[in-house]
């Protein structure tokens, strides 16, 4: 009866079957009055017995009672968490897992909102639902703390902030629930780790985007850098044997000088790519000397027969710079260099500490031409290297490559006349033999 | 290009670079062979024993690094790479494979020839090392004195030691942890900036001008190279 009915019908019950015994019973059998006093006893300790057993009894159901709906709980958490770990990678499982989890332990459904860069985002909401205006939700998701609401039948709104180290990125909310505080908090936990698991799925899958599409610009750029440089070496083995044999060498030496041009050009391209492909310059210590042998070795036919003076300042600093991107900026700059003056001009190239920073370097490329291009001039001062002209754009590509190793490019009027085309470095630390 | 000699193969996959450099080459004195691929390379190499092998490394069928590691197993064949430029890390990789050289495409023909000659030089053995004779400089290993323009030069122990071992690798590449290894005898805590400093002085007191070097440069990344040609 306990069982079924609770204590309160089952003490009337115990009652009432006493003095059914009493009346049925004991003498004199069918009055409700006890002549022998041991049965008053006996009829006394009858009654306590059953009182005492229902009131167990009903206490245990409670608890059975409890315990049902500690397991419901449980279950829904176990099922939540299986739900959220076993979809893997899948983006957007998680308003759906979410979803199964409030339908279990919210009478009235609930939601998920998630706090972005932007405005509040819902993912999930069922039942009742909630609205993203609900002010409710941002003092939560600022305070940190959850709040609790009344609802109908005793049971409650929960509003669970999701905060994972530190930073609360979302609210959950649960309606009409009856759940423990403690089992809702694991609800929360386990939300708010996989909100943070799903950001970091997506981050993780845009790197690796990213770093696919570099791995494929360094393939493309290993085959382009091997598909343009052989050809290039062909014709320069050819153009040898031809001047072996042919009886004026005129026209093979311009074929040779535009073909050395050509080969510049794709120095250039393949530089720029490989900075753009994410292979970073490798800066080393690097003497100016050996940077302009570089870049002179770079141009034979080009400079041929010019007169170009080299001078390094004493206590010079070495550069600390990559020494493939250094020769390249200077062989443009030499070449920009020789195509300003007349064949028979001076070149000269020349390093030094510079004047106003111990830590860096200048290397110099000087003309004798008509000096910084009217339309170079312009273009700096509008901040547009479009503008600038041939002269212009391959500057600008030099002023890119400098500026990866942290170092600048600019072009000044010559005292006397001409251009200083200056690169400006970092130097390297000092000498301590 | 005066008296050369010599028997050396070529193994390139491109036919253009390949008859290209072997015309250059028979056209400076010496004898060629060619081959397409590594196992070409290989098997030519065993046969005909070429007095040097020039490879590419991007081939098809056995690549230049399984030919370098082949022909270093089968002997002492000097190796000259001809690689594209910008593959630092494949130039690193040969040399330490064990190839001796490296010339970048696109090349020009007295480097390549140049290059070559440096290859089939007898290897000087440090031994027997008795006077190296540059353009301008002389080295005395027995008397530990260097002349340069007519005039010695006071060297310490350490730079006479750093010249010894590049000049007697002249036109070949040396890398900063050979030059560890030889000089200081790999003394753990020698750093390359270390090595560094002491070219830096040995340079200033052996190259007439230091805005153009005649003797010493620095390879990137790798180490220096000893560029005049010994007075033969």
């Amino acid at each position: 009866m306990a069982a079924r009915f609770g204590f309160a019908a089952s003490a009337a019950a115990s009652l009432a079957a006493t003095a059914c015994y009493n009346y049925f019973f004991l003498p004199p059998v069918g009055t409700w009055t006890i002549a022998d006093p041991p049965n008053w006893v006996a009829l006394a300790t009858f009654l306590l017995a059953s009182v005492v057993v229902s009131r167990l009894v009903a206490r245990s159901e409670r608890r059975a009672a409890d315990a049902e709906a500690r397991r419901t709980e449980m279950e829904a958490l176990y099922d939540l968490s299986v739900d959220l770990f076993a979809a893997t990678n899948r983006i957007g499982a998680l308003g759906e897992a979410a979803g199964r989890a409030l339908r279990t332990i919210g009478t009235s459904g609930g939601g998920l909102v998630l706090f972005g860069s932007g405005p509040p985002e819902v993912i999930v909401s069922v039942g009742q639902g909630l609205d993203a205006g609900d002010p409710l939700l941002e003092s939560v998701g600022r305070a940190g703390e959850p709040a609790e609401l009344p609802a109908a039948d005793g049971a409650r709104d929960v509003y669970l902030p999701l905060a994972v180290g530190g930073r609360t990125n979302g609210v959950l909310v649960v309606r009409g629930t009856r759940a423990e505080r403690n089992a809702l908090a694991s609800v929360g936990r386990l939300v708010a780790l996989s909100v943070e698991r799903e950001r970091f799925l997506s981050e993780r899958a845009h790197l690796e985007a990213l770093r696919e599409s570099d791995s494929l610009k360094t393939s493309l750029l290993r085959a382009v850098s091997h598909d343009l440089r052989t050809p290039i070496t062909a014709i320069r083995l050819g153009l040898e044997r031809l001047r072996r044999f042919a009886a004026d060498t005129a026209d093979v030496d311009v074929v040779s000088t535009e073909t050395e041009r050509l080969s510049r050009r794709i120095d250039n391209l393949l530089a720029a790519a490989r900075l753009d492909a994410g292979a970073y310059p490798r800066p080393e210590p690097s003497p100016p000397a050996d940077l302009f042998r570089g870049a002179l070795e770079a141009l034979p036919l080009v400079l041929a027969g010019r007169t170009i003076d080299v001078t390094v300042a004493p206590d010079t600093p070495d550069a600390l710079a990559d020494p493939a991107l250094t020769v390249e900026i200077l062989a443009n700059l030499l070449e920009n260099a020789a195509r300003a003056g007349t064949r028979d001009t001076p070149l000269d190239l020349a390093a030094e500490p510079s004047p106003t920073d111990s830590g860096r370097v200048r290397l110099d490329v000087r003309d004798r031409g008509a000096g910084v291009p009217a339309d170079v001039k312009r273009a700096a001062a509008s901040g547009s290297p479009a503008d600038a002209g041939r002269a212009g754009l391959g500057l600008s590509i030099c002023g890119s490559l400098a500026r990866a190793m942290g170092g600048t490019v600019v072009l000044l009027d010559r005292p006397g006349g001409g251009t200083i085309a200056r690169l400006d470095l970092p130097a390297a630390p000092g000498e301590t033999p | 290009m005066t008296r050369t000699s010599g028997t050396i193969l070529v193994v390139d996959d491109d036919p253009a670079i390949r008859r290209g450099v072997a015309a250059e080459l028979a056209a400076a004195g010496y004898e060629t062979l060619e081959a397409a691929d590594g196992d070409e390379g290989a098997r030519l190499s065993a046969e005909r024993e070429p007095d040097l092998v020039l490879t590419d490394l991007a081939m098809p069928v056995a690549d230049g690094f399984e030919l370098i590691a082949r022909l270093r197993r089968a002997g002492k064949t000097p190796i000259l790479v001809l690689s594209v430029r910008g593959g630092d890390a494949d130039k690193i990789r040969a040399l330490d494979l064990g190839a001796d050289d490296y010339v970048m495409k696109p090349f020009s023909v007295p480097e390549l020839l140049a290059r070559v000659r440096a290859q089939l030089r007898r290897h000087t053995d440090e031994s027997v090392l008795g006077i190296l004779e540059f353009p301008g400089l002389t080295l005395d290993h027995e008397r530990r004195r260097v002349v340069v323009e007519g005039k010695e030069v006071r060297l310490t122990p350490t730079e006479l030691s750093i010249l010894e071992l590049l000049a007697s690798h002249a036109g070949k590449p040396v890398t900063i942890r050979q030059i560890i290894g030889r000089v200081w005898h790999g003394a753990p805590g020698t750093t390359p900036d270390a090595v560094r400093v002491h070219v830096g002085s040995l340079r200033k007191k052996i190259e007439p001008d230091p805005a153009r070097p005649r003797y010493i440069v620095t390879e990137p990344w790798v180490g220096y190279r000893f560029v005049a040609e010994p007075v033969s």
